[in-house]
């Protein structure tokens, strides 16, 4: 029968010994009762007159209102090639909700960037509240907001920051695109993990199925970085709906946020 | 077959709403995914049905027809009557091809629950320019008790932004499917700034209607971006919210949807839900 290296363990260890591991182990929900899935993940955008913000809220406070609950925001960026580039740490209070400017944080720490990874882990200040036990596994959901003269885009974040996490299979959005005024797409894309992939970006046309390619272009992400894939559709004919696929994604669930841009560079922004 | 009687029209949903104030026609686009499983792979009838804010609702069956894998996309225009210039709700229901003609059916919870969330559907509002703003996402059959016991709202939304030229507003839609979902929805809402609470106030949601809040007049008038979270509490209804950022200028828009507690803590359904609700009637929103 084929055993696990956890069975095979337990089946050699003497009775007394296996008593007391499980009596110790049993005190780690004491010791930590709190479960992170780990930093989540967005991209930042601090080029081509668009200005990035991250909105945070101190959820451990809200879910658990009957305690007051400081938690520590900590968000690391990541420039385009994966390289770290700065951290921002502050303590936020009982309910509290913040936003944070990329370009303040950058222009602070005397670093350059025109898009990357951002992540964020916010952290209870009081790890050992037993209560925290309640929320079972947690995750720092935020929102970006996107900003440039005429257009807006708020989303929230990709995925959870995992460095072993494997890529991901074939992506199609379930979003078509109406053609209608378009005249660019641009897609940016994170690569959240630490394996470098090979991808490759299409658009499609949708009446007649993923392998009706448009436009594909193909890059390779290392580790933590990102890309920015623009199709220029202003001097094609097009069909009256496009698709998008994504082959493969670097991480389940690392879809690329999508721009589409019409007349007058004015742009709608969403997950795809 | 754990569900018995169960309405075909609730099983697998979308619910949208219309923008027409802000100049926007709505457009879907439906998704099949159901393959992913195959013993409950189907095919899809649509059939639609719209509330007005006057209380009439108006059904329209075999709107399309959605087949394994694939997706379509609908215009709501056409099913909005050509006189109506307010705002209105539609519900698309996926009714499974093995399911049509029946208005009831006796199914399992596992089929239910595959159904709607083996895929999110995307909702766009556009303009005659072209311009278009969507988001994806699912929406079950709420406040309707063979899909869920539960009836409250909690939102969590650090995205309200504000400057001379943009607003920001959350549409809520409060739908149901019998007759137990019909006294309005209270909304309670907490605007936060940092530490320091901007602004309270209750919104009273008509049933079967949506209602576009304006949170950024809760806020002072100003020049340079400020910012705020909205915090949401509705005790007696699921209500469907969005966040909408809105440039007054350029008329252009900014969607997204708010995420339910158990994506920040995966406990956060059942009892654990019941007391955070508890807990933040009494010491958040002081009700």
């Amino acid at each position: 029968m084929n055993q696990t290296k956890k069975e095979r363990i337990i089946a050699v260890l003497p009775k007394p010994v296996l008593s007391l591991l499980k009596y110790l182990w049993s005190f780690r929900s004491v010791i930590r009762p709190l479960k992170i899935a780990g930093p989540v993940v967005q991209i930042y955008i601090n080029d081509s007159g668009i200005e990035s913000f991250a909105g945070i809220n101190n959820f451990y406070s809200f879910l658990l209102s009957d305690y007051r609950i400081s938690a520590k925001v900590t968000l690391e960026f990541y420039d385009e090639q994966g390289a770290y580039l700065c951290r921002h740490q502050e303590t936020i209070g009982n309910l509290a909700s913040y936003h944070y400017s990329v370009k303040d944080i950058f222009k602070k720490n005397n670093v350059h960037s025109k898009f990357g990874i951002v992540t964020l882990m916010l952290l209870p200040k009081n790890r050992f509240l037993q209560a925290l036990k309640k929320l079972g596994v947690t995750a720092p959901h935020f929102f970006m907001f996107y900003k440039s003269a005429g257009s807006m885009g708020h989303v929230h974040p990709s995925s959870v920051l995992d460095l072993n996490n494997k890529v991901s299979g074939e992506f199609i959005s379930n979003q078509y695109i109406h053609s209608k005024g378009l005249e660019k797409i641009v897609f940016y894309q994170v690569n959240p993990s630490k394996h470098l992939v090979e991808i490759e970006h299409q658009l499609f046309d949708a009446s007649l199925g993923k392998d009706r390619v448009l436009l594909a272009e193909k890059n390779i992400l290392r580790p933590m970085s990102a890309i920015c894939v623009k199709f220029d559709l202003g001097k094609m004919v097009l069909p009256e709906m496009l698709g998008m696929r994504v082959n493969p994604l670097p991480t389940s669930n690392s879809k690329p946020i999508v721009l589409r841009y019409y007349h007058g560079e004015y742009f709608s922004l969403s997950h795809s | 077959m754990d569900l018995k009687n169960y309405p075909v029209e609730a099983l697998h949903t979308f619910q949208v709403h219309t923008l027409r104030q802000f100049g926007y026609q709505t457009r879907v686009t439906l998704v099949n995914l159901s393959s992913q499983r195959p013993e409950f792979s189907t095919d899809y009838y649509v059939d639609v049905r719209i509330n007005y804010p006057d209380g009439r609702e108006v059904r329209k069956s075999d709107v399309g027809f959605i087949l394994t894998g694939a997706r379509i996309v609908l215009d709501c225009s056409p099913f909005l009557d050509s006189e109506f210039t307010g705002e209105a709700i539609l519900t698309f229901s996926m009714i499974p091809v093995r399911y049509r003609d029946q208005k009831t059916v006796n199914t399992s919870r596992a089929e239910l629950w595959f159904l709607l969330t083996a895929q999110d559907h995307y909702v766009e509002f556009y303009r005659d320019d072209g311009f278009s703003s969507g988001v994806l996402y699912q929406s079950g059959a709420f406040n309707f008790s063979g899909f869920s016991q539960e009836r409250t709202t909690l939102i969590q939304a650090p995205k309200v932004y504000k400057d001379s030229s943009i607003e920001t507003y959350m549409s809520v839609i409060y739908n149901g499917f019998d007759e137990t979902s019909r006294e309005p929805a209270i909304l309670d809402c907490l605007l936060i700034d940092g530490e320091r609470k901007i602004s309270t106030w209750q919104e009273v949601i008509p049933a079967r209607t949506m209602k576009l809040i304006n949170i950024s007049e809760h806020m002072l008038e100003t020049e340079q971006l400020e910012f705020a979270c909205l915090y949401g509490f509705c005790r007696n209804a699921t209500l469907l919210p969005l966040t909408i950022s809105r440039n007054k200028n350029t008329q252009c828009l900014a969607l997204e949807h708010s995420l339910p507690p158990n994506y920040y803590a995966s406990t956060m359904t059942g009892a654990n839900r019941k007391q955070a609700v508890v807990n933040l009637s009494k010491f958040v929103f002081h009700i």
